[in-house]
């Protein structure tokens, strides 16, 4: 077991109750989706994993060691985040932007054969090396976050909304690179809006609303979950009741 | 007499951009201003006034390095103390803002309290100090002062720009949160980036002290660093550097001018303030600022 | 004796400056360390007119007052006009300080730096005790009204404040101007009480002291400034050995305070029966250490300093227990008198408010007020939009986030925008309440132009909206939320809300009260009215969003994504009162929202957003079958073929 999260709780203050009793776990090697709409609580999921929210209560553990909320020690321990709206730092080279990512790192060797292969999952970025993050294009810089994440060469990464305002075909891209990336070995926790898509290319995924977990299944099943369709796959249950 | 004013000017000056980098610095990653930090360039000041005539009789540079560090810890120690608390519980600026302040009084008042209101001075590093330039009297610390304090901004600039700490110390000038997600601990950028903020001010208050004299209110001419810091544009360091050299150019031009038989360097702080209360209306991002949209 | 009411003096004129100084500092948020500025204004000013011209102290107090309120204004105007950031203000009132202090010292008639001594001793502890009990009326009256409320608002959130037609830099400098009149007020005092005065007095300690005790007192309370003022010029009096580490106390107190108690003394109470022991707390350790230190400085001599020490330190401790067992005690007796005392009060006042209310409320103000706010929300030409937004965009530096939008609003419908993510809806709210300016294209509403009007006067122009993440008054209760929104159907004047004029004031405030309840009564939120709005849950902040944004009378409606983080029934809810609101009142809504579930069930129309520009525009049925919007949402055209 990679990841395993326990009556997790969260708040934001003291009034609003961000995440219940939530439980998951995540195995290596797999695409685990988690779908939701917004407020439902899957970006706060995401930061209390990196360690930066301090959760109320609750038991996560990640490679069977019990969970720092501190981010440089779950980032050392083999996690790395990919963060909704991708905050690249716009001051810096995509070079620099890169940098960061292995900024616990010391082996040359291994950041140069990372850096190789971002390159191959991502060819534009090696023109674009030396270029200010804040100039590229939505789809590039997305690019640069994803491939900011892997430079810490993660055992799970978590990409929260890796689709957020790109265009159906960067959206289909970028999908096809986290199969990819799935594919050489890397775990991956997806929080997605795009729930059609997510669940697609999910072994497994969960749904989260209101800050719980209120399904769970493969993600063939929790399609054909009408439920879930009629929640999360937004207008095309219309469709589909009609077609009924 | 105007080459005079000019070297003048541009040694004040540098002295406020090595001030001025460290407002900025804090400023740029932390999004507050530090009032603490004249303080720390006081303490720095009497840190070389104890180890140069007090204690072992040090000469110069060894003691400018001495002083350096302990300005650069005493800065260490006041983030710790003051701010750190605030840092993890996600305070409003303003709560920054009012630590430093209380730090700042009682920081000074320490000095008053212990060591007493004298004003003491620093051995001279020249025993010729003036060298005579044409019909201009040029002062060779003047010169010193500038040039070591563009050496410094220099090396600063170096740090930032080629190493780990140094770009993670920019890019968290964007966004903090994020440079943390990407596992730099940043209780340990932070401290570094108070020590290099402190050295550079401990520096600043070393000169100030060889030039004028030292004294617990000192800090006071800080302010004007942080006029300069504001005139560049908080949080960008050319910023800090054109806005320091700038100030103090135009206060030491200020200093001479005489209009009727009024000798503006009487109004020479109100003049700076003038300056800064005019560009805040015109321009309140400074001259380098950048301006942030508030997301909604 | 002399000395305790010299003590007492001094407190009482630091007091007044600070009890104005809490309503800018602590308020507003904004931090000055340039009021003793203000004082020397005063203090000046008052001095010249009783020293050189022999007025009588109180005209010669008037000026002081005047003076600095107008000096506030020259200061306040450039400076707030430009938002500044509170590092900023700060610095420049730091030098506003600096500037007077060196005017000062070059102003012959006072003979500058040295100092104008000789000044007639008219203030004392009477008059001063009187004027600080003055002071603080006022400031308490102040802060209760309708000018208080939208002060205290734009301290908690300017941009919510702004969104709810409250004018930044006139409330701001209103403040300001408070403030620096009290602290006129308080320098003509300092200057006729010491009879000596000097610029060098008028330092930026003197401003730190005086910002110290609002910051530790407690910002958003009158009480504990007062208390922390006290405190510090009382205790540093105590140890005249240590007058030296005085400010050393103030700094480390600042730091500790906010460090560990970022509320202050008392936080944003004012003195009530349950802070009451607290207070007496304070007060009888403060007693204790004087009745302990002249006690040692009687003593020591006599039986050496150990026993002195113990002996002292017995009875601060004796002291200290005794006057807060007698807090204790008085709260015992309060707790069962005062309600009966307060009522029959009350019913007197009620009395002779009653007695003389036909000659003296002011009914036709009060109804040219009311129709003011109700033309508002009735212009509707039918068939013509309420809402034309031609051509619209918006560039964030390269960023396109709105681009060539065009949609109309018809009256009495509810309009979905509905997009993915980042599709620019939000900006497009922003851009109609004015928040941005735009980049291009023109917005009208009810056929009037609003693009480049200032989004207070497009609020109360009569377009109203909640926010995404929600902008509540935090710290007030969610009564005073949306008190504080009806805050332009109130009709009294400034001096009627200083004085708290008893026909003025009254029977606004009371309506305003039922029309706020009545506003809490429409969401369901009645019942929880004195809840501090921070405190309740999600859903139910919302709501009180609503509700405040109604406070306004608004003719349209624009709510961004009120339904977010609700479940199920939580949704349900809100659409059942989103109808209930529009149908009653004959609403024109835009709404914004995720759950296609609540967009499908109440929107008339729908408009699709994605990349900033409009896919799709019709009713909820054509938007399902469109295929350019499946697309936007699904990403992909196969699954559409395959699902259909």
């Amino acid at each position: 077991m990679l990841l395993r999260v326990d009556g997790l709780n969260v708040f934001y203050g003291e009034a609003v109750h961000a995440l219940r009793d939530v439980a998951f776990e995540v195995r290596e090697g797999e695409i685990v989706s988690i779908i939701g709409a917004n407020g439902a609580g899957k970006s706060t999921l995401m930061w209390t994993l990196i360690g930066l929210l301090k959760p109320k209560s609750g038991k996560i553990t990640f490679m069977d060691k019990p969970h720092v909320p501190a981010p440089h020690r779950m980032v050392s321990e083999g996690m790395a985040l990919v963060p909704e709206r991708r905050r690249l730092f716009p001051n810096l080279t995509v070079r620099e932007n890169l940098l960061l990512g292995t900024y616990l790192r010391n082996d040359r060797a291994g950041i140069a054969q990372d850096e190789e292969y971002v390159f191959t999952l991502f060819p534009i970025l090696k023109e674009r090396l030396k270029q200010y993050a804040g100039t590229l294009s939505g789809g590039q810089q997305q690019m640069v976050a994803i491939a900011r994440g892997l430079m810490s060469r993660p055992k799970l990464l978590l990409l929260d909304e890796p689709s957020l305002g790109l265009s159906p075909v960067l959206t289909n891209q970028v999908f096809e690179s986290v199969m990819e990336i799935a594919s050489k070995g890397t775990t991956i926790l997806l929080v997605e809006q795009n729930a059609l898509k997510s669940l697609k290319i999910a072994n497994r995924a969960y749904v989260l609303e209101v800050g719980q977990v209120v399904r769970e299944g493969t993600g063939e099943e929790l399609l054909n979950d009408p439920a879930v369709q009629a929640a999360y796959l937004g207008v095309k249950q219309h469709k589909l009741a009609e077609a009924n | 007499m105007i080459l005079q004013t000019i070297i003048t000017g541009l040694s004040i000056g540098g002295i406020y951009a090595l001030m001025a980098v460290g407002y900025s610095l804090v400023f740029s990653v932390l999004n507050f201003s530090n009032f603490a930090h004249g303080a720390v360039i006081t303490l720095g000041a009497y840190v070389a006034w104890a180890v140069m005539t007090q204690f072992f009789q040090v000469p110069f540079f060894p003691a400018l390095v001495i002083s350096m560090l302990g300005a650069g810890i005493i800065a260490f120690l006041v983030e710790r103390i003051a701010y750190s608390t605030l840092r993890h519980r996600r305070a409003p600026s303003l709560y920054l803002m009012i630590s430093a302040m209380g730090v700042a009084i009682a920081l000074q008042n320490v000095l008053y309290a212990t060591i007493g209101a004298n004003l003491y001075a620093l051995p001279p590093v020249f025993t010729q100090d003036s060298i005579q330039l044409g019909s201009a009297v040029i002062s060779r610390m003047d010169i010193f002062a500038f040039v070591f304090s563009i050496i410094a901004i220099a090396l600063l600039t170096l740090v930032l720009n080629y190493t780990k700490v140094g770009t993670a110390i920019r890019a968290a000038s964007h966004d903090s949160e994020m440079v943390s997600v990407l596992g730099v601990n940043l209780d340990v950028l932070v401290a570094v980036l108070f020590l290099l903020a402190g050295s550079l001010g401990g520096m600043a208050g070393v000169f100030m002290g060889v030039k004028y004299m030292v004294y617990p209110s000192m800090g006071w001419i800080t302010n004007k660093a942080y006029i300069g810091a504001v005139i560049g544009g908080l949080g960008s360091l050319p910023g800090a550097i054109v806005g320091g050299i700038l100030l103090g150019l135009l206060e030491s031009i200020v200093s001479v001018t005489v209009i009727g038989n009024v000798h503006l360097s009487t109004y020479r702080d109100v003049f700076s303030f003038g300056i800064l209360a005019l560009l805040l209306i015109v321009r309140p991002t400074g001259l380098f600022g950048r301006y942030v949209e508030e997301k909604l | 004796m002399e000395y305790a009411q010299a003590i007492f003096t001094n407190s009482a004129i630091y007091i007044i400056a600070t009890m104005g100084l809490a309503i800018f500092t602590g308020y507003t948020g904004l931090f000055s360390l340039g009021h003793a500025a203000f004082m020397a204004i005063g203090g000046y000013a008052a001095a010249i007119l009783t020293y050189f011209l022999g007025w009588p102290l109180l005209p010669a107090l008037l000026i002081s007052v005047i003076a600095a309120v107008l000096v506030s204004i020259l200061i306040g105007y450039p400076t707030l006009r430009v938002k500044l950031r509170s590092d900023y203000f700060a610095i420049a009132t730091l030098g506003f300080g600096e500037a007077v202090k060196v005017l000062f010292e070059n102003f012959s008639l006072t003979q500058g730096a040295r100092g104008l001594p000789g000044i007639e001793k008219l203030a004392g502890p009477m008059n001063t005790a009187l004027l600080m009990v003055l002071t603080i009326w006022l400031c308490r009256n102040f802060l209760r009204s309708n000018y208080g409320r939208k002060i205290i608002a734009i301290g908690q959130d300017p941009v919510a404040a702004e969104m709810i037609g409250i004018k930044l830099l006139p409330n701001q400098m209103l403040s300001l101007a408070i403030s620096a009149g009290f602290a006129g007020l308080s320098g003509g005092l300092l200057a006729h009480y010491i009879t000596f005065i000097q610029p060098a007095i008028f330092s930026m300690d003197l401003s730190s002291l005086i910002t110290a005790g609002v910051v530790c007192g407690g910002m958003g309370s009158l009480t504990g400034p007062f208390v922390a003022v006290a405190l510090f010029i009382v205790i540093p009096e105590l140890f005249r050995g240590l007058a030296l580490w005085r400010l050393v106390l103030y700094g480390v107190l600042l730091v500790v305070i906010i460090n560990f108690r970022p509320k202050g003394l008392f936080g944003h109470e004012e003195l009530n029966l349950d802070n009451l022991p607290k207070l007496f707390w304070i007060a009888g350790l403060t007693v204790g250490l004087t009745v302990a230190a002249s006690f040692y400085n009687e003593y020591a001599s006599f039986w050496g300093r150990l026993p002195a020490i113990a002996v002292a330190a017995a009875l601060a401790l004796a002291t200290t227990f005794g006057v807060s067992l007698l807090g204790r005690g008085l709260n015992w007796v309060f707790r069962r008198t005062l309600p009966g005392v307060g009522s029959s009060f009350r019913r007197t006042y009620d009395t002779i408010y009653e007695r003389f209310k036909p000659q003296l409320v002011p009914v036709k103000r009060q109804q040219q007020r009311m129709e003011m706010v109700s033309r508002r929300a009735a212009v509707t030409v039918h068939g013509q939009p309420v809402l034309n937004v031609k051509n619209l965009g918006k560039r964030f530096g390269g960023v396109v986030a709105v681009d060539g939008l065009d949609f109309c609003v018809y009256p009495g419908e509810i309009h979905g925008l509905i997009g993915p993510n980042g599709s620019g809806k939000t900006t497009v709210f922003n851009l109609i309440s004015g928040v941005y300016p735009l980049s291009s294209g023109e917005i009208q509403f009810n056929g009037d132009l609003i693009s480049g009007k200032p989004p207070t006067a497009i609020v109360l122009g009569g377009i109203s909206r909640t926010f995404q993440n929600i902008r509540l008054f935090g710290n007030m209760t969610v009564l005073e939320n949306v008190q504080t929104a009806l805050h332009t159907t109130s009709d009294y004047s400034l001096t009627e809300a200083f004085v708290h004029w008893p026909w003025g004031v009254k029977p606004t405030e009371e309506r305003l009260y039922r029309e706020a309840f009545t506003l809490l009564e429409e969401v369901g939120l009645a019942d929880l009215a004195n809840r501090v709005a921070n405190t309740l849950p999600y859903g139910l902040q919302r709501k009180l969003e609503i509700a405040r944004a109604l406070a306004l009378n608004p003719g349209l409606l624009l709510l961004d994504e009120p339904a977010a983080g609700m479940n199920p029934k939580e949704s349900q809810d809100l659409v059942d009162l989103i109808r209930k609101v529009h149908e009653t009142r004959k609403l024109t809504i835009i709404l914004i929202e995720h759950h296609m579930d609540v967009v499908m069930s109440i929107c008339d129309r729908l408009t699709v957003l994605n990349f900033g520009s409009k896919i799709a525009e019709g009713t909820p049925d054509d938007i399902q079958n469109n295929p350019m919007v499946l697309e936007a949402y699904l990403g992909d055209k196969v699954d559409y073929a395959a699902a259909s």
